[in-house]
């Protein structure tokens, strides 16, 4: 495949998601780099890439995968995005509205494509949940209240360790960004202007945290969102719409589960990425490089979720 | 006070054994990685497997090389039993936790308290049946125990009671249509019976603890679903369980070329076994495939095989305790625990 790509970055998700699919996709000139110098080494090793620096990176790919913590995301999208070259993010994006604007906004102008890998949207229960929600509007009416829970044992060990040293490695923007997103994604909120305000949260301990449990509203609709690194929970999202109930898998499940007029009814997706995950997002990245305009992850999308993050983090 | 490693400690049986086991014990919590802890209890010396340094009263092994490929598993046992010799003196109690599995999914196998020769089965099944007899070749009998859980089942827990949680949640089959015998044991029995296994006089070497395995998984499910109000699914077909190589090997070959190498990568009596060569083919195939596709669509959901094979047993998992222990907790109390949790949980 022709086109340079550039790596910054090399933790789990680059060795063991973005190389492997790369590779498959038929890439042939990988940079990659990471401030641990010997790490990049290795995954170059291993993968047959090539080490460089960030000004070769910038002068010589064509798009660039940003796979760093995220409180460096910022700096280095700011600092990488040029023209007619596409930027992938990994999530969580920024955690400021202003940031995620100010990216959006130079983008734009300099004519240049930004992406943020939020890869649950391509989960088949939250598209299957965002097609039906799409096209079941009127019959659902108004979304009353919304929850959210998702915890498990939590045994990653980040190659950087910002999980646990860094106030933004904290279960809320990393899984709870996640499951935000799947929320404004679903309902179609992450197209609209909202508003957010905070009404409680509880941390286990200061930022970097393990559990949060917080309540607030979009717009109107109020959200209780628990969140656990120590023990499992359900992994769902519950949609209470004025005449319909909506439970969405927060996970890869393919199902939803659809309570109306007391009846209860599964909805299924036709396909999964239970066993085929690789397979899946090798799909999605191939469309992101290859179609990066009006792609779902286009970073426009992903302006309610900063603002979001950026409410709860400030509490 | 005795001192207490615990290996594996932030897995659920372990994590829950560092709890207990720390009000009565000083208790060292060790792990691959002791970063990979997030919840950590005061009093409790936490440390790296590379990083122990020291003897102990009694050590208890709950790890698992999960992450290793089933070639490795051999030497990843080979190497934490060099760490578990390295902790123990001669008076050492050594309590390793493994599994039914050692009988096979299907406990085809027949189930008796006894040694059992390695054999060539699942990756997962293999790893534990050898792992306990590298200890038994270590260790004289009077000092190691080796206790074969069932069914792990409790509040948060990952590996039965969540799954079939979510089978319910999301409409997945679930219920067989027979009678079966879902083996549990609850994670607050588990702990229970370790502290009279370690305050006991009485020393033998294999325990079976399944406390609960007369309880079916059609009482279970029903349970569960009648707290949700959910209708369970049909397990309307159990997958194929290979009883021999030849019955492995003729089902693969059915399933046409790519489906066929991963069913042998994976299957009961070739992954261990998968050549190399094979394995090249097999990840050169799927480039190939990856590389001439787009938009391919994704195959339909699969239910992992051995969730229906533990659902559907048709053989109990026959206890092996000490005698004078009572489960703390019947089946109504573990019942109740579990919905209680699972209603605190969001489902």
């Amino acid at each position: 495949m022709a086109g340079t790509i550039g790596i910054v970055g090399a933790g789990s998700i680059v060795e063991r998601y973005y190389l492997h699919a790369l590779r498959q996709l038929g890439y042939a000139d990988i940079l990659i780099y990471d401030k641990i110098e010997v790490r990049s080494k290795e995954l170059a090793q291993q993968f047959g890439v090539r080490q460089a620096d960030i000004a070769t990176i910038q002068q010589a790919a064509d798009t660039i995968i940003i796979a760093t913590p995220p409180h460096t995301h910022f700096d280095l999208v700011n600092q990488l995005l040029a023209c007619n070259k596409t930027i992938i993010c990994e999530k969580p994006f920024v955690l400021s509205q202003e940031h995620a604007l100010l990216l959006n906004t130079k983008a734009q102008q300099i004519d240049a494509n930004l992406l943020v890998a939020h890869i649950r949207r391509i989960f088949p229960g939250i598209q299957l949940a965002q097609q039906y929600i799409e096209q079941h509007q009127q019959e659902l009416g108004k979304l009353q209240r919304v929850l959210l829970n998702e915890g498990a044992r939590f045994n990653y060990k980040s190659q950087s360790g910002y999980v646990r040293n860094h106030p933004m490695g904290g279960v809320l923007a990393d899984t709870g960004s996640h499951v935000l997103d799947c929320l404004l994604y679903a309902t179609g909120l992450d197209l609209q202007p909202i508003s957010c305000t905070l009404q409680s949260v509880e941390h286990n301990q200061p930022e970097p945290s393990h559990e949060v449990t917080c309540a607030f509203q979009i717009n109107d609709i109020p959200v209780q969102l628990r969140l656990s690194r120590y023990q499992a929970l359900s992994n769902k999202m519950t949609l209470q719409y004025e005449h319909a109930t909506i439970d969405v898998p927060l996970g890869i499940k393919p199902n939803i589960r659809v309570i109306a007029n007391q009846t209860s009814t599964i909805h299924s997706a036709a396909t999964s990425c239970l066993t085929y995950f690789s397979q899946a997002f090798r799909e999605e990245l191939r469309l992101m490089l290859q179609q990066p305009d009006e792609h779902r992850f286009d970073a426009k999308r992903f302006l309610n979720l900063s603002a979001v993050l950026e409410t709860l983090y400030k509490a | 006070m005795k001192t207490i490693a615990i290996i594996g400690a932030s897995g659920y049986v372990g994590s829950h054994l560092v709890k207990v086991l720390s009000q009565t014990g000083k208790v060292t919590a060790i792990n691959r990685s002791p970063e990979s802890i997030y919840k950590k209890i005061a009093g409790v010396d936490y440390i790296g497997i590379n990083q122990i340094n020291g003897q102990f009263d009694i050590i208890i092994n709950t790890s698992f090389s999960a992450d290793k490929e089933p070639q490795q598993f051999e030497q990843e046992n080979v190497a934490m039993l060099k760490h578990i010799q390295q902790m123990s003196a001669p008076h050492t109690h050594i309590i390793h936790l493994s599994s039914l599995a050692v009988f096979g999914f299907g406990l085809d196998i027949p189930v008796q308290p006894v040694a059992l020769p390695n054999r060539t089965d699942y990756p997962y099944v293999s790893s534990k049946l050898h792992m306990e007899n590298v200890l038994l070749e270590q260790f004289p009998n009077k000092q190691l125990s080796i206790v074969r859980l069932g069914n792990v089942w409790g509040p948060a827990n990952q590996s039965w009671t969540q799954p079939v949680a979510d089978a319910l949640v999301w409409g997945m089959p679930v219920l067989h249509a027979t009678p079966s015998f879902s083996n549990l044991t609850f994670i607050h029995n588990i702990t229970s019976y370790i502290q009279f296994i370690i305050q006991s006089e009485t020393q033998q070497t294999f325990h079976h603890l399944a406390e609960h395995n007369n309880i079916t998984w059609q009482q279970v499910i029903t349970e569960l679903s009648d707290h949700f109000q959910y209708i369970p699914q049909p397990i309307e077909t159990v997958p194929f369980y290979p009883k021999s190589l030849a019955e492995e090997v003729n089902h693969a070959i059915m399933l046409g070329p790519v489906k066929m190498l991963r069913a042998l990568k994976s299957g009961r009596f070739t992954a261990s076994g998968f050549p190399s060569f094979l394995l090249k083919a097999l990840v050169s195939v799927k480039s190939i495939v990856a590389q001439n596709t787009t938009n391919n669509p994704l195959p339909p959901y699969e239910t992992d095989p051995v969730f229906h094979w533990v659902l559907s047993a048709s053989k109990p998992f026959t206890n092996c305790l000490l005698e004078g222990w009572t489960p703390p907790y019947n089946w109504e109390q573990t019942s109740k625990q579990t919905l209680n949790w699972l209603d605190e949980a969001g489902y």
